[in-house]
């Protein structure tokens, strides 16, 4: 338990607002811990939204990734 | 993978923030465009290099035309196909400055063609960034110079055929041929680790003229799911499998 404790350093910040919704973040997500929302922003598209905030092992791959920069990785 | 990543040290003390370069405007790019990319990218190698001050870039007609509302250094624009011809001029009277293209396909392969072959025949001290998506995206997706054999767009509706298009064009190969063309890669940006790959071609490309190398061009594939009139996903699928196999990723040219 330590062990997973210890890894999970990491805070997604995505900024909904600006999301046009292309999915080229869930695809790559290693972790699968990302997922279309329900409902639709100003824009009037799905946005991305983080599944499980502790679950991120902090790859990068989302930023990457992401078209409008909505992404953005901190360590803890 | 997982296994890997996480054992990794230096993922550890990695952390991915907005670079600089760039500003907090929202693009209008369509949803799926790889612009947003390209521009986060050189965004990045320039706020490495430090050159943020320095930088002049050049801007075409087409998709990129607004770069200058998105990257948060000096950005001028050119007439359709010339921002090689003006990269030129800038960079003969500013020659302290560090000055770059960021052109499309149907602007530099087409009307632009005489423009590049030109300044990488003089081996003009300037870098070019190519983003190659096969159409014309901004004006909905007709025939490029680029376009593959077969390949249905607005202005070829039954697929691009030999006999009245001609074939498509790869740019690396034709300019790596020239002796002035210092520096040449295809690089594309469809998964991380080609975006990664990509990121260190256009930096190596910068260091080039920094050195006074001369002429550096990096194409880049890409994707434009309105053009193509495809999803997102299915687009980048579409340039990971078809579009690699004409236009092969790697240095074509390091001198």
């Amino acid at each position: 338990m330590n062990k997973t404790k210890s890894k999970n350093k990491f805070i997604v910040k995505i900024e909904t607002k600006n999301c046009k919704g292309c999915r080229l973040c869930i695809v790559y997500c290693q972790k699968k811990n990302l997922k279309l929302s329900e409902k639709i922003n100003h824009l009037g598209y799905k946005y991305c939204e983080v599944i499980d905030y502790s679950n991120c092992n902090g790859c990068g791959a989302c930023y990457l990734m992401c078209p409008e920069y909505c992404v953005e990785i901190y360590k803890e | 993978m997982e296994k890997i990543s996480s054992e990794n040290p230096s993922i550890e003390k990695t952390k991915f923030i907005k670079s600089k370069g760039l500003k907090d405007k929202p693009h209008n790019y369509c949803p799926g465009c790889g612009h947003g990319i390209v521009h986060r990218l050189v965004a990045e190698v320039v706020e490495e290099l430090g050159i943020r001050e320095k930088v002049i870039a050049v801007a075409p007609v087409g998709c990129a035309v607004f770069a200058y509302d998105y990257w948060n250094f000096d950005v001028t624009e050119a007439p359709h196909g010339r921002p090689p011809a003006v990269a030129t001029g800038i960079k003969r009277i500013l020659p302290e400055n560090f000055v770059f293209t960021y052109q499309g396909d149907g602007d530099l392969a087409a009307i632009g063609a005489a423009e590049l072959i030109h300044a990488a025949n003089r081996s003009e001290n300037i870098t070019i960034i190519f983003v190659n998506n096969t159409v014309y995206g901004m004006t909905s997706g007709q025939m490029a110079p680029t376009t593959l054999l077969g390949q249905k767009t607005l202005t070829t509706p039954h697929g691009r055929e030999v006999l009245r298009d001609g074939y498509p064009i790869k740019v690396c190969e034709l300019i790596s041929v020239l002796d002035g063309a210092r520096y040449v890669a295809r690089g594309s940006v469809t998964t991380p680790k080609n975006v990664l790959t990509t990121k260190s071609y256009i930096k190596k490309a910068f260091l080039n003229q920094i050195e006074n190398k001369g002429f550096s061009i990096v194409e880049i594939l890409s994707m434009c799911p309105a053009g193509l009139d495809m999803e997102p996903l299915e687009t980048m699928e579409w340039v990971d499998k078809e579009l690699i196999k004409y236009f092969p990723l790697g240095v074509v040219k390091d001198v």
